[in-house]
């Protein structure tokens, strides 16, 4: 009898799979008929595109590399439904799309190279258990400085307030990082939660905003306007350093403030309307093997999360301190967390105000 | 009908029906039986595995939840000593006590901003070197006052570790990474039968540990089983059923969570295993009953034939004797049931045929005789008939010729009659003409009809002058006299006329009376 009851099982279970290939479209993530294309929405010249070919001649997945100007329009685009497999995005960003239900949960069969990612970036407050997150690069901000151009050493966030380099700075028009410089400036945590200090650096803030220059988000370095000498003082990360490096312009200086630095982090989401799930996560666990992941810090100059890429990963490079400072460098460094519901709506409303629209 | 135009078909033999009826009732009776007594045998063997398992999953259960446990009261004792105290141990100190617990890989301990203040490794700091501690999951929900456990970890060189942290005073954190090389032991120390697995997963779907490592290596999930991964997270007590386990066998399980965790211990065993003494059993019971069956049709088989088959031959034999005309044969059975009645009844009919027979035969040989008797009889009555019908006839032709005679005479007779009436009727009625018309002469004689003539012409000699004659001339003047005259005769003639009709027209009437 249950031979019977096991041969109609076998019988149900055998019509079921042949019902299920006959809708292969029906599965989630299941990939189309036809040429497979993925999607992936990005900071501009983010991946390198020698990266991306190996992954399409190895996979034979093609991938369409869009890019954005901001990450502000990125979650604008999710949020209207735009189709993406993968989007870069900082913490900040990523619980309130999760809440929302834009994020598709990563199934880390597809990702086995995820043991290799570091502590620092698992289970983390903004995404606990890494269901919807997978780091990229991580890194610091500081201080580039044409030691030529200033009179005096620079050493303090606060120092682009001393009326002595006014019109001489040029800052990233990211809103985020600019808060965080101020309330750095100011002796604040960028994570504080008291309205009053964030109330503050906004003043702070806009103070400054007229003796400054604001660099367009598309040029991928400020190093250049130092290099002309267009201004002396600007803020940027260890990739600007380490292009100046390079390029043998000695004469520019990265400088982690002594308030602290902080951190930056970039992590991969797959949006919940990607057609291409299981492509998306392939590709992540392709930028998560050792080697590729080292060949992006030795392309990019930016620190990897994967520990195992070290052994690949350039030694002039994984010893440079810009690229990975020590413990003791980052001891009093900030990484930025979620703000709340009550925070954003506090942080857009000073974004606005800082840069009106027009 | 003769018994023999009855051919005895091989299918509906009494022998074979009553054969298939027994060996259908038995079969059904041992069918019956048989699932009863095989299902009982393995809800016996089901519920002995579940209980089974069910104990070594509360066990496991009990064991990591010890693990557990312990290890957060080591951390509490660390707790007692104080921040103070914690800050004057240095690191070889700090890493004395964390190899004191073969359990732990590391202890950290931190203040409310995340910094580290004392930390001891086994071998190498993990947790201590982290510069995202302040975003890390397991400092800000110990900071948030809960005991966490965090998720499974594997390391880039196939290890893997837990975080557990605890609020301690001064809103410090103490948190410390284990080894899960005790929980994948406590799954792989669990035996029972020779198949059993058990595993250790969390609600989200995540595998713990497994017996089978291969498993855990692979990354594999219960979120594409949704059997279990919906038992996961629905029972919230322990639970025991069958399923379709991850490597696609059909297994009996059990599943027990872990107190204070979002884990639970799943233990489950082949069915092919589970239900083996079932198994051996339906077999044998099988095997039993098809023995015990075939045994049986056989004994009822010789009986049926023995006490009621072969009597009902015998009898059969002695019925054609007898259809045979054998009045003299008997049944000789001396069986005292229904079938020796039978045959007592048989025989005691055919005695009565044989005394019918011969009283029928006194019977015919009498009615011979009376038949020859009634025919002599018969032929003599129909000869005397025969004479007097002759006779008869004879005296009926005299008969009719006489009759013939007669009635020609009346026919002539008839004939001179009715002359005789005719004549005497047409002399009746020329005698009433006759009268009549003298009766209308003597009634014109009787009236002045003769002077309306000379009126009437007296009256054409006057056309013209009528006044002047009837009032001059004295004809004329006599005229109206005699007008009056004819008044009185008319008025007379007309009342006799209306009120004997029959003296204006019957002369024929009176004459007929006459």
């Amino acid at each position: 009898m249950d031979a019977m009851i096991r041969l109609l099982f076998a019988l149900l279970c055998l019509s079921l799979a042949g019902c299920a290939e006959e809708n292969p479209k029906d599965a989630p993530g299941s990939a189309e008929s036809g040429p497979r294309v993925l999607t992936i929405y990005n900071w501009a010249e983010y991946i390198p595109q020698s990266v991306m070919n190996r992954f399409t001649s190895e996979y034979g997945i093609a991938i369409d590399y869009i890019v954005y100007e901001s990450l502000e329009e990125a979650v604008q685009n999710i949020r209207t439904g735009k189709v993406y497999d993968i989007v870069l995005l900082y913490p900040e960003m990523i619980p309130q799309l999760i809440r929302e239900g834009r994020l598709a949960p990563i199934d880390y069969r597809n990702v086995p190279n995820f043991r290799h990612v570091s502590s620092n970036f698992r289970d983390l407050s903004f995404d606990p258990g890494n269901h919807y997150a997978i780091p990229y690069r991580w890194g610091t901000t500081g201080l580039l400085v044409r030691t030529d151009l200033v009179t005096r050493p620079v050493s303090r966030w606060s120092d682009l307030w001393d009326p002595e380099f006014a019109g001489n700075i040029a800052l990233w028009s990211i809103p985020s990082n600019l808060l965080s410089i101020a309330l750095k400036a100011l002796g604040y945590s960028v994570n504080t939660p008291v309205r009053e200090h964030w109330e503050e650096a906004l003043q702070h803030l806009l103070a400054l905003k007229p003796h400054v220059t604001f660099i367009d988000n598309k040029i991928p370095s400020v190093v250049p306007t130092l290099a002309a000498g267009e201004v002396a003082i600007a803020y940027g990360w260890a990739f600007d350093a380490m292009t100046a490096q390079e390029e043998g312009l000695t004469n520019i200086e990265y400088i982690l403030p002594e308030e602290g630095t902080f951190l930056w982090m970039e992590f991969f989401v797959i949006p919940a309307n990607s057609p291409h799930r299981r492509e998306a996560e392939l590709f992540l666990d392709f930028l998560l093997r050792p080697e590729i992941s080292g060949q992006l810090v030795n392309e990019s100059y930016y620190a990897s999360p994967n520990e195992a890429a070290v052994p690949f990963i350039k030694p002039e490079i994984y010893n440079n301190p810009l690229v990975y400072p020590s413990t003791e460098a980052l001891k009093h460094a900030e990484p930025s967390l979620p703000l709340g519901m009550d925070g954003e709506a506090m942080f857009e409303s000073m974004i606005k105000r800082v840069f009106p629209v027009k | 009908m003769n018994i023999n135009a009855v051919r005895l078909n091989p299918g509906k033999s009494l022998q074979r029906q009553i054969l298939l009826i027994f060996s259908a009732t038995l079969g059904l009776a041992m069918l019956g039986s048989v699932l009863g007594v095989g299902r009982i045998v393995e809800h016996v063997e089901k519920h002995a595995w579940q209980d089974r398992q069910q104990e070594a999953a509360l066990r496991a259960a009990e064991t990591v939840d010890n693990f557990i446990k312990r290890q957060i009261h080591v951390l509490r004792l660390i707790d007692l000593f104080g921040l103070d105290e914690l800050n004057q141990l240095d690191a070889g100190e700090m890493t004395d006590l964390v190899t004191y617990s073969p359990d732990l890989l590391e202890i950290i301990l931190l203040d409310s901003q995340g910094q580290v203040v004392t930390h001891g490794p086994r071998d190498n700091a993990q947790l201590a070197n982290l510069f995202t501690i302040p975003q890390s999951n397991w400092f800000i929900q110990a900071r948030l006052g809960r005991v966490y456990i965090g998720d499974v970890q594997r390391a880039s060189d196939g290890s893997s570790y837990i975080v557990i942290s605890i609020p301690v005073r001064h809103s410090g954190v103490l948190a410390a990474r284990l080894r899960m090389e005790v929980i994948q032991q406590v799954v792989e120390n669990l035996h029972f039968g020779l198949a059993g697995s058990s595993f250790i997963a969390d609600r989200e779907g995540a595998i713990i540990a497994h017996s089978d490592h291969s498993i855990t290596d692979r990354g594999m999930r219960l979120n594409d089983h949704p059997e279990l991964f919906a038992l996961l997270r629905t029972s919230s007590a322990s639970w025991a059923g069958e399923y379709v386990n991850l490597q696609g066998v059909r297994v009996v399980g059990t599943t027990i969570p872990v107190p204070d965790s979002n884990w639970m211990i799943i233990t489950e065993a082949p069915q092919s295993e589970a239900y083996a003494a079932s198994h051996r059993s339906w077999q044998t019971l099988v095997a039993g009953a098809v023995f015990v069956a075939f045994a049986l049709a056989v004994t009822l088989s010789v009986f049926m034939n023995r006490n009621f088959l072969s009597p009902v031959k015998f009898l059969l034999a002695g019925v054609r004797h007898i259809k045979e005309g054998n009045l003299d044969h008997r049944i000789a059975m001396r069986q005292s049931n229904e079938i020796g009645q039978v045959a007592v009844a048989f025989n005691e009919m055919t005695e009565r045929l044989q005394d019918r027979e011969r009283h029928v035969r006194e019977q015919t040989a009498a009615l011979l005789e009376a038949k020859s008797m009634l025919e002599e009889r018969v032929r003599e009555r129909t000869r005397e008939l025969e004479e007097q019908v002759l006779a008869k006839e004879k005296a009926l032709a005299e008969l009719a010729e006489a009759q013939s005679s007669l009635l020609e005479m009346s026919r002539a007779s008839g004939m001179a009659e009715v002359a005789t009436g005719v004549l005497h009727n047409v002399g009746n009625v020329l005698n009433s003409v006759n009268v009549s018309c003298n009766m209308i002469l003597d009634q014109l004689r009787e009236s002045r009809v003769s002077n309306v003539a000379r009126v009437a012409a007296m009256l054409t000699e006057a056309e013209g002058e009528i006044c002047r004659f009837m009032s001059e001339d004295p004809r004329g003047l006599q005229i109206p006299a005699y007008l009056r005259a004819w008044r009185r005769p008319c008025r007379r003639n007309m009342k006799i006329c209306a009120l004997r009709p029959d003296r204006c027209t019957a002369g024929s009437t009176t004459s007929r009376r006459s």
